[in-house]
């Protein structure tokens, strides 16, 4: 791989992108593209273990960890930072989180047990999700703290907690949704997790009547990314049932604000822009398709004008992870004299919980892939085919559309003037890995490797399956060793603390 | 010059020659289109105008309420024109972004409502969307309602084609190059759809737009313009993304070099322009002229500008002040803290006056007893401005975790306070369990 390949600097005045075959270059950490120049390793590694393989980068959890930390230090915040198991079963990045000081967000009996023998210590534990008799119960046996999603829920805590041993208390948090929107109008959007934030006088007086055996430690919500106008009225609303709940006795300490920050994945705003354009200008018939089976990604041509709404997130915003955050803490409240959140969380001494899944997990993965051959579609659009399927790079709404980095095992290779597809190895009439165009130097042949870049979030192995047989891609972790050598091991053998310690060899 | 109408005002705006030396072009005139010269302060004043003068009469008679998807320009233009007719208008507008013109819209007696839509981009498909809110209801009364579409109705760039191209080509002649930003996209087809045929075939014209996750008012991005239903991309030589800060820079030169009191998007324009120009400059053999269009006034725009280019507003520290006070937090910390653990005595032998400067909510709820409250907000200013306290009485300054207060104290010893901030604020205290009292 060439640097020119890279897009680091991100230059407004940089020469026009050759919009015939627009690229969409990922954004990549340092370490990752160090990984990626070695390309003897590359290859031996995903020719070794097989393809897909997915490479685990668990130091960059540290570095992004450290940037949301900053944010609670400049603003005097105590709380803390969950980090999610959900979007990524690595054992080595939840070890190298747990040598932090954040928690960790679990949402099944499955992660819980899998939490605690990663060296999570239950009180650092939160449990989310919507939970079955089993996990509630380990939940309260381990002193977990429990974000209850709902009043069945919490009935069934304070029955199951009456039986604790004498004076432990259930340590439960309450998600609630169906904010009012306040002075500005948004649409009620439906959602299957919380409480309608309505039924909060019902719950109040139910932990009221309850505290004896819970320990009610404050409301929470979540919303998924972009979604910012909600979240100044969310906060107010559980800050205000937050000052009633003490006012009637309880103790509430900390509100949850959830997650739902971005992440960058597009090297360069030029050239994300350039690509959505050139995608709705093929919408629109004006150039050659971008997408499989002209299917427009959400868009589509009626009377003449675009129509439609992508179904990919945006991939490049100017704030992405933690100062997403600090922007969302920091935004005025109305309800409380334009005081910001974080003025208000600080002053009172409460603390502030957060739940960035996604945006913790920025840089920390790869998906690397073999090459089976390459062919042209029965309508002649070159094809590259993965040995890998839709599986191993499926994400639950976003569809990555970054370029992945084709690394060629020579260069004796066509040049991919009409760009490329790339197809999985399901016999399947199309198993699509991306669903748009991409545009390499060449086309990538067999026993070439192509490399999804920033798969961590969501993407690997959230809906990874067994389908057809097919390999379940193995995890391996990278680490630079103190004398800058790239070492490697199985995902489950990554152990950050012997390594630090110096006892491993 | 005598008019009966404020209405007759609009248009035949001058065009004024930007001094060479400000944007540094040896080959190419450049021209402003002074549109902030409309009797309401922008290019604007066109539209609403053109676009409603036919129905007017009607709106009034059937008592019809003028609906418009803007808090900006067009809102403010509309508005105007909405009073001296006696008729209501209800603006629907995405979350407004420049408070300083939403305000003087407001003043100006307008009911705006503000609405974001669910997803990240603009989406002709979203139920929030403005445009479609408006379209509905419209369509749910049209004996009641009215909508000027400044996005969809083909009479905005038709009121520049027979206003604003046709007063620049009386003035100059040959027009070889036209930049305006996009946004409605009216301005910079009707124009040049005007020069071209006034026998100006070959003028270049370019579209200004804004960087995606960038802000400048009244101009999208070209992503965006798709979904405009008036632009029309063929009818755009080029395109030019500029930056909101680079704007804000361009606008200034504008202010400082040629006395033109435009606003940001004025100084997108003409950065844009220059973007353009500057590359093919040296290369011209004959003298060509350029014009782009400042389409308002700088005045309301301060707090946007503030933003990006705060050093504009020249904040000087002034010596001795809290602000100039550099403060070593690691420095004998012991010298202007007291420990919780010792604090309680200390407060009992030497009677501090003490001072929570956490907000008044805060304050309200748990407090250190006897405390007064005087949020770090205006603590500060006091502090910094006079001399609020008494000198003799010890000052032990309480917030959240001790480190504001560090600093205050410190800086109130160098001008002769016995003032000391508690270690660990009253999170430290309420930790080691010291008494919290409830004020109300």
């Amino acid at each position: 791989m060439k640097i020119a390949d890279q897009c680091l600097a991100d230059d407004l005045s940089t020469q026009a992108a050759d919009r015939s075959r627009p690229k969409v270059r990922p954004a990549m950490h340092p370490a990752i593209e160090r990984f990626l120049s070695d390309e003897k390793l590359v290859f031996s590694l995903v020719d070794g273990l097989g393809s897909p393989l997915n490479v685990i980068f668990p130091r960059q959890i540290e570095e992004t960890i450290g940037r949301f930390e900053r944010v609670y230090k400049d603003r005097q915040l105590q709380g803390t930072i969950f980090y999610t198991s959900k979007p990524n079963k690595s054992h080595a990045l939840k070890k190298q989180a747990s040598t932090t000081k954040v928690g960790l967000d679990v949402s099944s009996e499955g992660e819980l047990k899998s939490a605690l023998t990663s060296g999570f210590h239950p009180d650092r534990i939160e449990a989310t999700g919507p939970k079955n008799i089993d996990y509630l119960a380990l939940c309260i046996q381990q002193n977990v703290l429990i974000n209850v999603d709902n009043f069945a829920e919490l009935k069934q805590i304070v029955r199951m907690a009456s039986y604790s041993p004498k004076g432990r208390k259930a340590r439960i948090l309450m998600r609630l949704d169906g904010f009012e929107p306040g002075r500005v109008k948004f649409t009620a959007q439906d959602s299957a997790f919380g409480t309608p934030v309505k039924d909060a006088p019902a719950i109040i007086d139910l932990l009221v009547e309850h505290k004896d055996t819970i320990d009610f430690h404050g409301f929470s919500f979540h919303f998924n990314a972009g979604d910012y106008i909600r979240r100044p009225p969310a906060i107010e609303a559980c800050l205000q049932l937050t000052f009633r709940c003490i006012e009637l006795g309880l103790t509430p300490s900390a509100i949850d604000i959830g997650g739902g920050y971005r992440i960058r994945y597009a090297a360069c705003q030029d050239e994300w822009n350039t690509y959505v354009e050139e995608l709705k200008a093929s919408v629109l018939g004006n150039r050659d398709s971008l997408t499989w089976n002209d299917s427009g990604l959400g868009y589509y041509r009626e009377d003449g004008v675009l129509k439609g709404a992508p179904n990919f997130m945006e991939h490049y915003h100017k704030n992405d992870g933690h100062e997403d955050f600090a922007s969302v803490i920091d935004t005025p409240l109305p309800a409380f004299d334009g005081y910001s959140t974080a003025r208000i969380v600080s002053d009172n001494m409460f603390e502030l919980h957060i739940e960035p899944g996604r945006a913790l997990l920025d840089q920390c993965g790869i998906t690397l892939a073999h090459v089976n051959f390459d062919k042209q579609s029965i309508l002649g659009q070159q094809l590259s085919v993965l040995d890998m399927n839709r599986t191993n790079l499926n994400s639950t709404q976003l569809k990555l559309m970054t370029d992945p980095v084709v690394i060629y095992r020579n260069l004796d290779r066509k040049p991919a003037d009409k760009g490329v597809m790339y197809v999985g190895n399901l016999c399947l009439t199309h198993d699509m890995i991306q669903y748009h165009k991409t545009f390499p130097e060449f086309v990538p042949q067999t026993g070439d490797a192509v490399a999804f870049i920033n798969t961590a979030a969501y993407q690997m192995d959230f809906a990874e399956a067994h389908v057809l047989e097919q390999a379940i891609a193995k995890k391996i972790a990278v680490i630079e060793d103190e004398n800058g050598a790239l070492r490697w091991f199985l995902d489950e053998l990554y152990n950050p603390m012997a390594i630090a310690g110096g006892i491993k060899p | 010059m005598k008019y009966e109408h404020i209405t007759d005002l609009i248009g035949n705006t001058p065009l004024l020659k930007i001094p060479a030396h400000v944007h540094g072009l040896k080959n190419i005139d450049l021209y402003a289109k002074m549109e902030m010269m409309n009797p309401f302060g922008s290019v604007k004043d066109r539209i609403a105008w053109g676009i409603i003068k036919d129905d007017i009469e009607e709106i009034q008679a059937k008592g019809k309420t003028i609906y418009e998807n803007s808090s900006g320009n067009t809102a403010k233009a509309l508005q105007v024109i909405a009073n001296m007719h006696g008729v209501k208008t209800r603006l629907i507008t995405y979350l407004a972004k420049v408070d300083g013109v939403k305000d003087i819209v407001r003043m100006l007696g307008a009911d705006i409502e503000e609405v974001l839509g669910g997803s990240e981009c603009f989406d002709p498909n979203d139920p929030n969307d403005p445009q479609f809110l408006i379209a509905k209801m419209v369509k749910d009364d049209p004996e009641k309602n009215y909508f000027p579409s400044q996005f969809t109705n083909p009479k905005n760039p038709d009121v520049h084609y027979r206003t604003t191209g046709k007063e620049i080509v009386d003035d100059l002649k040959q027009v070889d190059f036209f930049f305006g930003g996009l946004g409605t996209s009216g301005s910079t087809l009707g124009a040049a759809r005007r020069i071209r045929d006034e026998g100006n075939p070959d003028l270049v014209s370019v579209g200004v737009c804004a960087s995606k996750n960038d802000f400048i008012p009244g101009i999208r991005s070209l992503d965006q313009m798709w979904e405009s239903g008036l632009f029309v991309k063929e009818n755009y030589n080029d395109f030019v993304y500029v930056d909101s800060g680079e704007s804000v820079d361009a606008m200034m030169d504008l202010i400082r070099g040629a006395g033109l009191l435009c606003g940001p998007t004025s100084g997108a324009s003409y950065l844009g322009a220059l973007r353009y120009l500057e590359k093919l400059d040296h290369e011209l053999t004959e003298k060509k002229n350029a014009v782009f269009i400042a389409c308002d006034r700088v005045e309301w725009y301060t707090d946007y500008i503030r933003e990006r280019r705060p050093q504009l507003y020249g904040l000087k520290m002034k010596p001795g002040s809290l602000r100039a006070f550099e403060f070593d937090a690691g420095a004998s910390k012991e010298r202007f803290t007291v420990k919780v653990d010792k604090a309680q005595a200390w407060i009992d032998d030497e009677n501090p006056l003490i001072i929570d400067v956490r907000g008044n909510l805060a304050y309200k709820m748990t407090t250190i007893p006897n405390a007064i409250n005087i949020p770090w907000e205006l603590f500060e200013t006091m502090i910094d401005a006079a001399d609020p306290f008494p000198k003799d009485r010890p000052l032990l300054l309480v917030c959240p975790v001790g480190e504001k207060t560090s600093r205050y104290a410190a800086y109130l010893q160098t001008r002769g306070y016995r003032s000391f901030s508690l270690d660990g604020g009253i999170l430290e205290w309420r930790n080691a369990s010291c008494r919290l009292v409830k004020v109300s």
